[in-house]
C-alpha cells in the first residue's frame, strides 16, 4: 500500500471539478488587553484551528485552503467556492416562474440534496464540529447538481463565536434553542444543525419564507425565537400547540400541522401536466397514493428536523435513517456509487500503482495545443456565443496546489477584497446587533483598535479570480528563457575534473538499494558546481550551455523499478537559478508539484527517485511528505503513534510546558495554541518512545520544522523526528551525552582546520573554542540559530546528504564571518555569535558546506558514536572468517589485540570481547595500552565477538583526549587509496626505514626540518597533504605543525606505514614476529582469491595499489613480488629528503 | 555588534577600564536571558527562545568619571540537563547573578543550590547577587521579599527584586555588582584598547593543557 496513497491534499476530488476559489475576511476580537496577561491573541487561535479544518475532506464539504491573518486582527479565510447555491437556485427558479406565486422544488430533488447535507454534517459532527451557520445560502451547488456546504468552520474556528465581536449564524435559520447557548454545550449539539435543514427543506418545497418576518427583521426573528424557546419547554409537541402569534409563516405553520401543502392541488397539477406523456389514468391514481406517501414522509422528517423537544431531539447520524430517505438509497445508490461520489469509497480505495507516469510534456503540449485551438473557435465565434475557457490543467490539481499556484502567480487574498471595494464599506448582511465594548485603557497604544462594526463580517465570499492562471502556468512553462528550470536535469551535476568527489558512489541508501536504484550512484552524487581553492570558496560558473534540452520523460520507467535514468547527462552544466527565484517561478513550480505529487502517491516505490530530485530542491507545498519520503517513513505511522501514550504525567512535563511557548514563537503555526497543544503531544510521545534518551532543552526546536510542515498530520511528523534523530543527532538526547558532544566539536574543529587552517589556528589563538559557540549549533542541527524558513532549505540538503554534512555546515558559517573573525580577538568574535545571523545567506552556506563535504575524505568525519560510519568501517572488513582460530595471532576469534609499540605482540587467544585497545598510540606511547576510557559502541563489540569482523588497531575510535590535542584529522586507508593521485604523501620514518621500502609517491622529511622545507611544500601545490608515520612517532605533532604553517587538508593515515603494510586482512593473521613489515605473505593467488569472496571493495583495491608492492614484505616475499612488478615500479631512494630530490619529484 | 549605547558609555576618554566576566545562573524560564537582554539592548521578548548551551554578551557601564567596568556576561542554559556545563561558563567568572522566579518556588531552591556551587567551586572571590525576577507579576507572587532577602543576607549576596519586562531594577542590579567587584585592590586595571584584565576573563585558561606542544 503506497503510503500517501490515500492523503486528501494529493488528490482531486472528481466532483470538485468546476470550484472556484473564494475567501471571506472577518475581525476578530481585539484582546491585546488579555494577551498582556498570557492570553494568545484571538487570531492566533483561528488561525491555529483552521489548520485543522484544512485537514477534512468530504465530497459535501468545500475544502478550507488557507487562513490568513491579516492587519488588525483580520483574519482571511479561503475555501473551495461555486457559484450557484441553493438560494440562487432558487432565485433564478422564481425569476423563470411565470406565475407571481411561489413555487417549491420538487421532493425527489430536495431529498437528494437533505440526503448529501446530512451526510456532510454527520462527517462533521464525527470531527466534532457543529455548523450551526447553516443558512439557504452557503450551501453551494455544483454544475452537477450536488451539494456543496461552505462556510461550515466559522462557529468552530472562532470558539463559538467567542473570539469575534458579532454572531455566528443568521437566526432566521437559526434554532431557538441554540440562542444564548453556552459554546460548550453546543459543541456537543448536533441537532441544531437539524433545524436548520429543517427551515431549509420547508421553505425549498414551498417556496415561501418560513418566518412571517423578512429575514432582516431582526428585533422580530428574535423575538419569534424566544417565543418558540419559551414554547418548547411547555409544550411536548411545539408543532401543534402553536399559535399564529409566534412568527411563523401561517403558510408553513398549517403545512407542518396539517401535512397538507396549501397548494398541493397546483402541485399536483403540475406533475401531472409532466406525466402526460404517460396518460394512464388508472396509473395516475397509483401515483397519487405514491406522493401521497411521499408527502408523508417528508412530513415526518421535517418534523422531525424542527423538534425542538428535548427528549424527542434527533442527531443527523440518526436521521439519515429516516424513511424520508429510503426511496433514494433505492434509487440512487448505483448512481452514486458509480460516480464515486460517496465519501467512503472514495477514501478507501486503494491507489493503484502506475507502470508509468504521466507525460508531462505531452500533457502540458497537448494542453496548449487545446487552449490555443479553443481561443482561436472563439474568436471565430465572438459574439455568438460565450464559452468559458475550461480549466484542465487546473482541474486535475489538487486545490490547495491551485491556490498555492495562484499566490505564485501574483495572487494576493487581501488585495481582492480591496480591489473588490469589500475592506471598506458595510456589510450586505446586517446581523445581531451586539455592542462593541470599547476598551477604556489610557494606554495610547490601543485606541486605534476602535473602529466601525460595519465592516467585522460579511458572509458574501470574494471569488479569488482563477480565470488567467492556467494560461499564466501554460506560458510561464514555455517561457525559452526559463528553459534552465527543466526540472529533470541535474544543474549541480557539474564536476570539477581536478578534484575528487567523494560523494560520489556513497550516497545511496541501502535499505533501498534493491529497488531500483542499483548499480547507479551516479544519481546521488552531489555534483560538484564550485571549486574550493585554498581557503575561500571561489565559485565557478558553470558555462552556460544551455540547448534546449528536452526535459526527458524517463521518471516514469524507473518508478516500476528501473534505474533512474535522470542524470544520464552528466557533463551538461547548467546556469543554476538561485533558489529563492526558482520557488517562486510559477511554471517551475508547477511542474515540479506536478511530479512530487505523482512520485508520492507512489511512495515507497518512488522513493529513490524522490531522492534524487530532491537534491536539485522540494517544493515547498509539498516539503512535510517529501521530507518523510526522504527518511524513509513507512507503515501506519498513524497506528505507531496512537500506541503511545501522550497524556500521563511524566517529570518532564515542566521543561515542556516552559519551553514549548518560546519555541519559534515568531511562525503563526508554533504561536498558536493547536500548535502549543500540538507540540506538547509530539514531545510527551518522544519522551515515552524513547525511554532510553532525555528530554534535552534544544528537542523542542528540533522538532519544530517537522510539525510545521505536517501541522495537521502530528503521526507524520513524529515517525519523520524518529527516523531523523537516530540519522542526524544520533546519541545527542542520551541522558549524558557530554561524551558525543565533546567528540563531535572535537571531529568539527578537525574539519576546520583541515579546510581553513588560518581561521582555525586564529580560533584556537584567541580560545574561541566551538565548545562555547557551536552546542546550540549541534544539538539542533541549527535550527535554534535559524528561524525556520532558513531552517527549511538547511534541511532540504541536510535531508538527503552524508550525516557529517552539518560539521561542514558549522564551518561554512564560521566563513560566511571569517574576515570578521580574523581579526577579532575573543570577545568581539563572541559578539558575533551571540546574535542569530540575520545577514547569513543559506544557499550559499549550503552550497559551501555541499563543497567541502565533496572534496572531503569521509573517514575524517568518523565518530565513534555514529552509525553510518560504523558501518563503513564494517563493511571495509566483512566477512573474515577464514580460519581465525587456528592461528595465533594479532587476531583470534575475531578480537582485536593491542600491539604494544615496544613491538612485542599481545597475544590474545581468548574470546574475551573487551580486550584492552590501544587507542592512543600516537600521543602517549608508553602508557598507551592502559587507555581504556573511550567505550567501543556495543554494536563493535557484538560483532567484532560474533567473530563478522575485524578492526585493525589503528580504524579504533580515538579518545577524546587524544582528538583534542591534535589538529589534523587521519585518514583511513580506503581514502588514502582514492586521493593518493592528488596526494603529496610526506613519510616521516627515519631515513633507514624509508629506505626499505615506502609508498613510491612519498617523500621523506625529518620532522624538525619542517621549516626549512615549509615553503617548498607550498610551491607542490598538491590538493591533499597525507603524513605516514610510524605507530608511536610523531605523526600527530607533525601533521599539526603542517596544519600551524597553513597548509590546508593536511591529513595523518590512519595507522600510517602499518596501514599501508596490511594487503589483506587475512595476511595479517599470519604474523608471527613483532617487528613490523616482519611478515609473512601468503601468495597472491591466495590474496586474489579470497579477495573474489569478499564482497568489500577495499580487498581488490589493494591489491592493484603500488602500496602493497614497494613495502618491505614484499621484497621479502619473492612470490608476491615477481608476480605484480610488471605493473609497478618499486621505488628506492637512498638519500632522504633534499631540495635536489624534490625537484625531481616535481619534475616527475 | 556592539549597540550605541555601550559604545556612548565607552567614551569618556579618561579612566580605567575594569573588565569581568558575570555569569547568570537558575532555573530554566526564570527569565535569565531576558535580564540580560534588558540591561544590554534595553529589550524585552515575550517569546525569548530558550538558551542552549549558553549566549555572550558584554555591557560597559560607568561608575563614575574615573572608572568604567565592562561585563562580559555568560548567560547559560537553566535545564538541569546542561549543569554538566556550567562549570565551563562559571570557571573564573568574577561575579555571578543568580535569578529565581518570583512566581516559582522551586526556583529559589535551586537558586539556593546553585549560590551553594559557587561558593563551593568557583573563584572564592566571586561577588554573587540574587536576583528574584518577575517583580511585573506580582499577583501570582508565591515568594516573598522578606524570605528571598533573609537568604540573600545570611548567605552574603546582593539581593534584588527585578523585571526584565518593566526594566525595574535591571541596571540597579548590574550597577552595584560593579560597585562591590574590589576595583582597588586590582593593581593593573586595563587601559583602554589593551589586552586582557589580569584578572579578567581569561575564560579558557584551563584548557589549554589540551592545547598541542607543538
Amino acid at each position: 500500500m503506497a503510503t500517501f496513497a490515500t492523503c486528501t491534499d494529493l488528490h482531486r476530488h472528481p466532483s470538485t471539478r468546476n470550484a472556484g476559489l473564494a475567501a471571506i475576511s472577518f475581525c476578530a476580537n481585539d484582546n491585546a488587553d488579555d494577551e498582556l496577561q498570557g492570553v494568545p491573541p484571538a487570531t492566533s487561535y483561528i488561525f491555529g484551528q483552521c489548520q485543522f479544518l484544512k485537514s477534512l475532506s468530504h465530497p459535501n464539504l468545500c475544502e478550507y485552503l488557507d487562513a490568513i491573518k491579516g492587519k488588525r486582527d483580520r483574519v482571511f479565510v479561503v475555501q473551495e467556492h461555486y457559484s450557484n447555491s441553493l438560494d440562487l437556485n432558487r432565485i433564478t427558479l422564481e425569476k423563470e416562474q411565470e406565475s407571481t406565486s411561489p413555487r417549491g422544488q420538487s421532493i425527489t430533488r430536495i431529498r437528494k440534496w437533505a440526503a448529501q447535507i446530512i451526510d456532510a454534517l454527520i462527517y462533521l459532527n464525527s470531527h466534532g464540529i457543529v455548523h450551526r451557520a447553516l443558512t439557504i445560502s452557503n450551501i453551494l451547488l455544483t454544475e452537477d447538481d450536488f451539494v456543496k456546504l461552505s462556510n461550515y468552520g466559522l462557529y468552530y474556528m472562532t470558539k463559538g463565536g467567542t473570539l469575534v465581536q458579532f454572531s455566528i449564524g443568521e437566526p432566521h435559520y437559526l434554532s431557538p434553542m441554540a440562542l444564548a447557548q453556552p459554546y460548550t454545550l453546543s459543541l456537543q449539539d448536533y441537532s441544531t444543525d437539524l433545524w436548520s435543514v429543517g427551515v431549509i427543506m420547508t421553505e425549498l418545497f414551498l417556496g415561501v419564507s418560513f418566518w412571517r418576518a423578512d429575514r432582516s427583521d431582526l428585533d422580530e426573528l428574535i423575538a419569534s425565537l424566544f417565543a418558540l424557546r419559551k414554547l418548547s419547554t411547555t409544550s411536548n409537541n411545539w408543532i401543534q400547540d402553536c399559535s399564529e402569534n409566534v412568527g411563523i409563516n401561517p403558510i408553513v405553520l398549517s403545512f407542518l400541522k396539517t401535512g397538507r401543502a396549501p397548494d398541493q392541488d397546483r402541485v399536483k397539477e403540475q406533475e401531472r401536466e409532466q406525466d402526460k406523456r404517460e396518460e394512464q389514468i388508472q396509473e395516475q391514481a397509483d401515483q397519487t397514493s405514491k406522493e401521497e406517501n411521499e408527502l408523508n414522509t417528508f412530513i415526518c422528517f421535517l418534523r422531525a428536523c424542527l423538534s425542538l423537544e428535548a427528549f424527542n431531539s434527533i442527531e443527523p447520524a440518526q436521521i439519515r435513517n429516516h424513511d424520508f430517505f429510503k426511496a433514494l438509497d433505492v434509487l440512487h445508490r448505483e448512481g452514486e456509487q458509480a460516480t464515486g461520489y460517496r465519501s467512503k469509497m472514495w477514501h478507501q480505495k486503494p491507489y493503484i500503482q502506475s507502470t508509468s507516469l504521466p507525460d508531462y510534456e505531452g500533457e502540458v503540449k497537448r494542453l496548449r495545443d487545446a487552449i490555443t485551438q479553443r481561443r482561436l473557435a472563439l474568436n471565430e465565434d465572438k459574439g455568438t456565443k460565450k464559452h468559458p475557457t475550461k480549466n484542465e490543467l487546473l482541474y486535475k490539481l489538487p486545490l490547495s496546489q491551485v491556490f498555492y499556484l495562484w499566490k505564485l502567480a501574483g495572487g494576493d487574498v487581501e488585495a481582492q477584497f480591496r480591489r473588490n471595494g469589500r475592506l471598506v464599506g458595510t456589510p450586505p448582511i446586517q446581523l445581531l446587533p451586539k455592542v462593541v465594548h470599547v476598551a477604556e485603557t489610557k494606554d495610547e497604544r490601543y485606541q486605534h483598535h476602535v473602529r466601525d462594526i460595519a465592516d467585522l463580517f460579511s458572509d458574501v465570499p470574494c471569488i479569488l479570480p482563477l480565470d488567467n492562471l492556467e494560461s499564466e502556468i501554460l506560458k510561464s512553462i514555455h517561457e525559452p528563457n526559463k528553459d534552465q528550470f527543466s526540472w529533470d536535469t541535474d544543474y549541480f551535476l557539474f564536476s570539477d575534473p581536478d578534484e575528487m568527489n567523494f560523494l560520489q558512489g556513497t550516497m545511496g541508501d541501502d535499505k533501498y538499494k534493491d529497488r531500483g536504484t542499483s548499480g547507479k550512484d551516479d544519481d546521488f552524487l552531489y555534483p560538484d558546481s564550485m571549486r574550493f581553492t585554498n581557503m575561500n570558496v571561489a565559485f565557478r560558473k558553470a558555462p552556460a550551455s544551455l540547448s534546449s534540452s528536452t526535459p526527458s520523460n524517463t521518471v516514469g520507467a524507473s518508478a516500476s523499478g528501473g534505474a533512474p535514468s535522470l542524470a544520464q547527462q552528466p557533463n551538461k552544466a547548467r546556469v543554476k537559478v538561485p533558489l529563492a527565484i526558482r520557488e517562486k517561478d510559477l511554471g517551475y513550480q508547477y511542474q515540479r508539484l506536478s511530479m512530487f505529487t505523482d512520485l508520492l502517491l507512489q511512495y515507497p516505490a518512488s522513493r529513490a527517485e524522490i531522492l534524487h530530485h530532491s537534491k536539485i530542491d522540494i517544493p515547498p507545498l509539498l516539503r512535510g511528505k517529501v521530507w518523510a519520503a526522504i527518511l524513509g517513513v513507512v507503515g501506519d505511522y498513524q497506528e505507531v503513534y496512537n500506541g503511545y501514550d501522550k497524556y500521563t504525567e511524566k517529570p518532564t512535563d515542566r521543561q515542556i510546558e516552559l519551553d514549548v511557548p518560546r519555541c519559534h514563537q515568531y511562525n503563526q503555526l508554533m504561536f498558536s495554541p493547536a500548535g502549543h497543544e500540538k507540540m506538547k503531544r509530539l514531545l510527551k510521545c518522544w519522551v515515552k518512545a524513547n525511554e532510553n534518551q532525555a528530554y534535552w532543552q534544544g528537542l523542542d526546536s528540533c522538532c519544530a520544522p517537522f510539525l510545521t510542515l505536517n501541522f495537521n498530520d502530528e503521526a507524520l511528523a513524529f515517525a519523520c523526528i524518529q527516523l531523523f534523530l537516530p540519522k542526524f543527532l544520533k546519541d545527542m538526547f542520551l541522558h549524558d551525552n557530554s561524551q558525543v558532544i565533546h567528540e563531535y566539536l572535537a571531529v568539527f574543529k578537525h574539519l576546520l582546520s583541515y579546510h581553513d587552517p588560518e581561521l582555525s589556528s586564529h580560533l584556537d589563538h584567541i580560545r574561541f573554542i566551538p565548545q562555547l559557540y557551536a552546542i546550540p549549533w549541534f544539538m539542533t542541527l541549527f535550527t535554534h540559530i535559524f528561524p525556520l524558513d532558513k531552517v527549511y532549505h538547511l534541511w532540504d540538503k541536510i535531508l538527503v546528504g552524508p550525516s557529517s554534512l552539518p560539521l561542514f555546515v558549522g564551518i561554512a558559517i564560521l566563513q560566511q564571518f571569517r574576515q570578521q573573525l580574523l581579526r577579532s580577538e575573543f570577545n568581539e568574535a563572541i559578539s558575533i555569535f551571540s546574535e542569530s545571523f540575520p545577514g547569513m545567506d543559506i544557499e550559499k552556506c549550503i552550497e559551501t558546506a555541499l563543497a567541502m563535504c565533496r572534496v572531503t575524505p569521509p573517514s575524517t568525519c568518523w565518530l565513534s558514536y555514529d552509525q553510518e560510519s560504523r558501518e563503513i568501517r564494517e563493511q571495509l572488513h566483512l566477512p573474515i572468517t577464514i580460519s581465525t582460530a587456528a592461528i595465533p595471532g594479532k587476531v583470534v576469534n575475531g578480537e582485536v589485540g593491542g600491539q604494544k609499540p615496544n613491538g612485542k605482540e599481545i597475544s590474545q587467544s581468548s574470546a574475551g570481547p573487551t580486550a584492552p585497545v590501544d587507542h592512543n598510540i600516537y600521543s602517549s606511547s608508553k602508557a598507551s595500552s592502559d587507555h581504556q576510557e573511550l567505550k567501543r559502541p556495543k554494536e563493535i563489540e557484538k560483532r567484532i565477538s560474533g567473530g563478522v569482523g575485524v578492526l585493525h588497531w589503528w580504524e579504533e575510535p580515538l579518545s577524546i583526549e587524544t582528538m583534542d590535542a591534535e589538529l589534523a584529522p587521519r585518514i583511513h586507508r580506503s581514502d588514502f587509496v582514492k586521493l593518493r593521485q592528488q596526494a603529496m604523501v610526506i613519510d616521516i620514518r627515519p631515513e633507514e626505514e624509508f629506505c626499505n621500502g615506502h609508498y613510491p609517491l612519498s617523500i621523506q622529511m625529518v620532522p624538525g626540518q619542517l621549516g626549512l622545507l615549509v615553503h617548498i611544500l607550498g610551491k607542490l601545490k598538491k590538493n591533499y597533504l597525507v603524513v605516514i608515520a610510524n605507530r608511536g612517532d610523531s605523526g600527530p605533532e607533525f601533521a599539526s605543525a603542517l596544519v600551524r604553517h597553513g597548509f590546508s587538508r593536511v591529513a595523518l593515515l590512519m595507522g600510517g606505514i602499518d596501514a599501508l603494510r596490511i594487503t589483506e586482512p587475512v595476511m595479517s593473521l599470519t604474523s608471527n614476529s613483532a617487528i613490523p613489515g616482519n611478515q609473512a605473505s601468503p601468495s597472491l593467488s591466495t590474496v586474489s582469491t579470497a579477495s573474489t569472496a569478499v564482497t568489500g571493495t577495499t580487498t581488490t583495491t589493494i591489491i592493484t595499489t603500488p602500496t602493497i608492492c614497494s613495502c618491505k614484505p614484499f621484497r621479502q616475499a619473492i612470490t608476491v613480488q615477481s608476480k605484480i612488478k610488471d605493473e609497478v615500479a618499486v621505488q628506492k631512494c637512498k638519500t632522504p629528503f633534499t631540495q635536489k630530490k624534490m625537484r625531481t619529484t616535481m619534475a616527475a | 555588534m556592539s549597540n550605541s549605547r555601550q559604545t556612548s558609555t565607552q567614551e569618556p576618554p579618561s579612566g580605567k577600564l575594569f573588565q569581568f566576566k558575570l555569569v547568570l545562573l537558575g532555573e530554566s524560564a526564570v527569565g535569565k536571558s531576558s535580564l540580560v537582554l534588558r540591561f544590554v539592548k534595553d529589550q524585552f521578548d515575550d517569546y525569548r527562545e530558550s538558551t542552549i548551551g549558553a549566549a555572550f554578551l558584554t555591557q560597559t557601564i560607568c561608575l563614575d568619571d574615573a572608572t568604567t567596568v565592562k561585563f562580559e556576561i555568560w548567560d547559560t542554559a537553566g535545564q538541569e540537563r546542561y549543569k554538566s556545563l556550567a562549570p565551563m561558563y562559571y570557571r573564573n567568572a568574577n561575579c555571578a547573578v543568580v535569578v529565581y522566579d518570583i512566581t516559582q518556588s522551586s526556583s529559589l531552591d535551586k537558586a539556593k543550590s546553585w549560590v551553594k556551587e559557587l561558593q563551593r567551586q568557583a573563584d572564592p572571590n566571586i561577588v554573587i547577587a540574587l536576583a528574584g525576577n518577575k517583580s511585573d507579576l506580582s499577583a501570582r507572587r508565591v515568594i516573598e521579599t522578606e524570605e528571598a532577602q533573609a537568604y540573600a543576607d545570611e548567605a552574603g549576596l546582593l539581593f534584588f527584586e527585578t523585571s526584565a519586562k518593566t526594566a525595574t531594577n535591571v541596571n540597579e542590579l548590574f550597577t552595584s555588582i560593579a560597585k562591590k567587584m574590589p576595583l582597588d585592590m586590582l593593581a593593573n586595571p586595563r587601559p583602554r584598547g589593551a589586552g586582557l584584565n589580569p584578572r579578567g576573563v581569561d575564560l579558557n585558561r584551563d584548557n589549554r593543557e589540551s592545547g598541542c606542544a607543538c
